[in-house]
């Protein structure tokens, strides 16, 4: 057996670089080939290869996410158009009735609940895709997932109403919002349009970032 | 006029077939094959070298286990660990088995290879070869 020593810093980049489940199993693979007389060329160029197909295959997957989560936050506002269409907010009674700071809690919870189900709604039209595209869901932790995605639903919305304090939207677009008809608000572009989606972007794809698995393969050993 | 490589009805019962089931691609058949071949000692380097050696190029071994990651995704091989061995710095092999839908699944590509393949008389592949 060959004792050479393979380049000391293609195999730091492989074990930084490449965080996939079967790191382990190919950095052994290609010491054992490099013991074997393999160049060290070739052992760069396999290092390369690897983290390349690695960042690659994660990219795609992180890239199909971020893009369904871009194409899903686009219908947004026509989901915050439906509690006025129907009056929803009237089952909940009119907050403005309630003292502070309870009526204030009680339009972020409906707000958060109205908002967490538009994003879960994407969750179960993405997971049907990817079952339709892949024969199987992709779910790694829900709770996780929720959680995260709540988070990060409420980061945006606060960044939100802190742009709209700073910047205050014009006196007659609120009345020009409930005119819309819901194909309307769909296509409609504009900046306080797209700031409105800001959070339902951040929410959907931060819910299927951490519910997304990465085909990580369960290991046992063998007998 | 050239002649066409298949007859078009041939064309399209194939593509019929084809889209009613998922077949394996030809990197992803050369690795089951070669899993199926290696039998026990299926672990990365020898799956490489058997596929380096039949397709007379250098294999990576990360589009390797990219493949077999995506083969195990569809339930088509499974994998276990070994144990760890000091000429591979203590880390462990990768072995893999092939699943009796991927068996089927080799059976399947074959049967259809094969039909195509029929479907094509030699003079049209020699055709095709001289005109390169």
């Amino acid at each position: 057996m060959n004792h050479r020593k393979p380049p000391a810093l293609a195999t730091w980049m492989l074990d930084h670089l490449r965080s996939r489940g079967s790191n382990e199993a190919l950095s052994g693979d290609l010491l054992e080939a490099f013991g074997t007389g393999r160049s060290a060329g070739w052992y760069w160029y396999q290092v390369i290869a690897a983290i390349a197909i690695a960042r690659g295959r994660n990219v795609w997957h992180r890239g199909v996410t971020l893009f369904f989560a871009a194409v899903w936050s686009v219908f947004s506002p026509a989901w915050l158009l439906l509690p006025v269409r129907f009056s929803l907010d009237r089952l909940v009674g009119d907050t403005s009735q309630i003292p502070w700071p309870w009526s204030f809690i009680c339009a972020i919870v409906f707000g958060a609940v109205i908002a967490m189900l538009f994003i879960w709604l994407g969750v179960a039209v993405y997971s049907t895709l990817h079952l339709l595209a892949f024969g199987k869901l992709f779910f790694r932790s829900v709770r996780k997932g929720f959680l995260w995605g709540l988070v990060a639903y409420a980061l945006a919305q606060a960044s939100k109403i802190a742009i709209d304090i700073h910047y205050p939207q014009p006196a007659n677009h609120a009345e020009h919002w409930g005119s819309l008809t819901v194909l309307g608000v769909i296509e409609s572009f504009g900046t306080w349009s797209t700031l409105l989606r800001f959070p339902y972007f951040i929410g959907t794809a931060t819910t299927l970032w951490f519910l997304a698995s990465r085909d990580k393969p369960k290991q046992v050993r063998a007998a | 006029m050239k002649p066409l490589l298949i007859d078009m009805r041939d064309f399209f019962s194939i593509i019929e077939v084809m889209g009613a089931r998922s077949y394996l691609g030809e990197f992803e058949l050369m690795l089951l094959l070669a899993v199926i071949r290696l039998g026990e000692e299926a672990y990365g380097v020898p799956v490489a070298h058997e596929l380096e050696q039949y397709r007379g190029r250098i294999v990576s071994l990360g589009s390797v286990y990219a493949a077999l990651e995506r083969l195990e995704a569809k339930g088509l091989i499974t994998s276990s660990l070994g144990d760890p061995t000091p000429e591979r710095g203590g880390k462990a092999k990768r072995y893999f088995r092939v699943t009796k839908e991927g068996l089927r699944q080799v059976h399947e590509t074959r049967r259809v290879l094969t039909r195509l393949w029929r479907t094509i008389p030699d003079f049209k592949l020699e055709f095709h070869l001289e005109e390169r």
